[in-house]
């Protein structure tokens, strides 16, 4: 079993391959070899590593994602389809969603972090930049002229 | 509330951009929304600019006259790999736009899709286009597919020193190509070339087929097959593939039956098979794709 321990000081105990999908976890354990000591993860909350945890027990026993198949993803056909368990599991506010992602990138659990970009990408869709900056708590930092311009370099793509 | 890293945001466009990553043509929502992203604040402009202009289809003169103004007063074109011009039978006119646009895109450009023919008896801006290929040929252009005859008009006016100029030039797909001896013996002189994508095409010539296969050449797709193609096909993936120990593989790739398609549609459907990177699925030359940066 591993002892991860969060930034506001709360212990999970977990198994190892559970913990291992985590890439720098992973990488951790294989760096000290057995030991009863806890791995601090000072980036996440309790809140959000139980979240965490929930999709790497879900996943334990799929196989890790190589360095081969990650090269492979980019010549197949991309999709942002999400599986039916994790898109269950992503159904979540956008505050837990952005923080998940941003746990996912921190502990290197690339499929996961994938699902979550995803899952922000069909937010986009649709939406004007007025509301992509809502989403994303973005202030337009535009001069006009600078909107226009871009507004203008950008046509070639409205008439298609 | 949380937001994320513009590293992040990178990577949620990239996830938006589903599209195969040979295709030319992009699904529309996608294009709109990487504009959208590209007016949401300056980082996210930066951001989604590459994604945005990474791969370009040109399918009417308004697109295509508004991205040579947009090319030639910033610079947006050091981001474009991939370009697809289209749909220009009766507008000569914007030829010269056409020679501006790949003037400004060639130091960048990876791939190039002509689907209709640049050239033609009477132009005056013949010369601006064998300008504009001139400079293309020099630089890293991995892929060309042309439809009807720009191959002869412009790859194969620079026979046979076409090793000093093509030289990266690893994919090629030509409409309208009859395969014979002096076109095996013309793709012989493209150091690179990998594989050969034909669309459309017949074999008429009679002629047995004894060429050398070019050096380096591994695959052979052909749509649009007929039963013609059987000694093509024992050509390309028997006699000489094992005369020189490096089989090639040789993929055909039928039209829909007849009745699924309109009869329209059966002149477009090598051009869309392109268009949306299908054509290179066929692809089972390990390797041959999966490089193109």
């Amino acid at each position: 079993m591993v002892n991860l321990v969060t930034s506001d000081n709360e212990s999970f105990t977990v198994e190892k391959a559970v913990a291992s999908r985590s890439v720098l976890i992973k990488n951790m354990l294989e760096d000290v070899g057995e030991s009863d000591q806890p791995i601090p993860l000072p980036n996440v909350t309790a809140s959000v590593l139980k979240k965490v945890l929930e999709y790497c027990d879900h996943h334990k026993n799929e196989p890790m994602p190589t360095s081969e198949d990650l090269a492979a993803e980019d010549t197949r056909k991309r999709t942002t389809d999400i599986g039916e368990w994790d898109q269950k599991f992503i159904q979540v506010d956008q505050e837990m969603l952005f923080e998940i992602i941003l746990a996912a990138n921190y502990l290197d659990i690339k499929p996961l972090l994938d699902v979550g970009c995803k899952t922000v990408a069909n937010m986009i869709k649709g939406k004007t930049p007025e509301e992509i900056r809502k989403l994303f708590n973005i202030v337009n930092d535009f001069t006009p002229e600078e909107e226009a311009q871009i507004k203008k370099e950008n046509e070639w793509a409205e008439d298609r | 509330m949380a937001s994320l890293p513009i590293e992040l945001v990178h990577q949620v466009m990239e996830a938006l951009d589903c599209s195969h990553p040979s295709a030319y043509r992009r699904n529309t929502s996608i294009v709109v929304t990487l504009c959208r992203l590209s007016l949401v604040s300056r980082s996210f402009h930066a951001a989604a600019t590459p994604h945005l202009y990474r791969s370009v289809a040109l399918v009417g003169s308004t697109s295509t006259s508004n991205f040579a103004r947009t090319v030639s007063g910033s610079e947006k074109h050091t981001h474009v790999q991939a370009i697809l011009f289209d749909r220009f039978w009766e507008e000569v006119d914007l030829i010269p736009d056409i020679c501006t646009i790949l003037h400004a895109v060639a130091p960048s450009l990876q791939r190039l899709f002509l689907a209709f023919p640049l050239l033609s008896k009477n132009s005056q801006f013949n010369d601006d286009v064998f300008r504009a290929f001139d400079k293309l040929s020099l630089y890293n252009l991995v892929e060309l597919a042309s439809g009807y005859d720009n191959y002869n008009g412009l790859i194969m006016r620079d026979y046979p020193a076409m090793e000093s100029r093509w030289t990266r030039l690893r994919r090629l797909a030509l409409q309208y190509r009859t395969i014979d001896n002096d076109v095996i013996t013309a793709l012989s002189a493209l150091p690179a070339l990998e594989v050969v994508a034909i669309l459309s095409t017949w074999y008429t010539s009679g002629k047995p087929l004894t060429t050398p296969l070019p050096p380096s050449l591994r695959q052979v797709v052909v749509l649009d097959v007929s039963p013609m193609f059987d000694y093509v096909e024992t050509y390309f993936n028997n006699r000489m593939g094992v005369e020189r120990g490096a089989p090639i593989v040789f993929t055909r790739v039928p039209m829909p039956p007849e009745g699924r398609l309109q009869p329209a549609s059966f002149v477009q459907w090598p051009i869309h098979q392109v268009a949306v990177g299908k054509i290179w699925e066929a692809d089972k030359y390990k390797g041959a794709i999966t490089t193109l940066s």
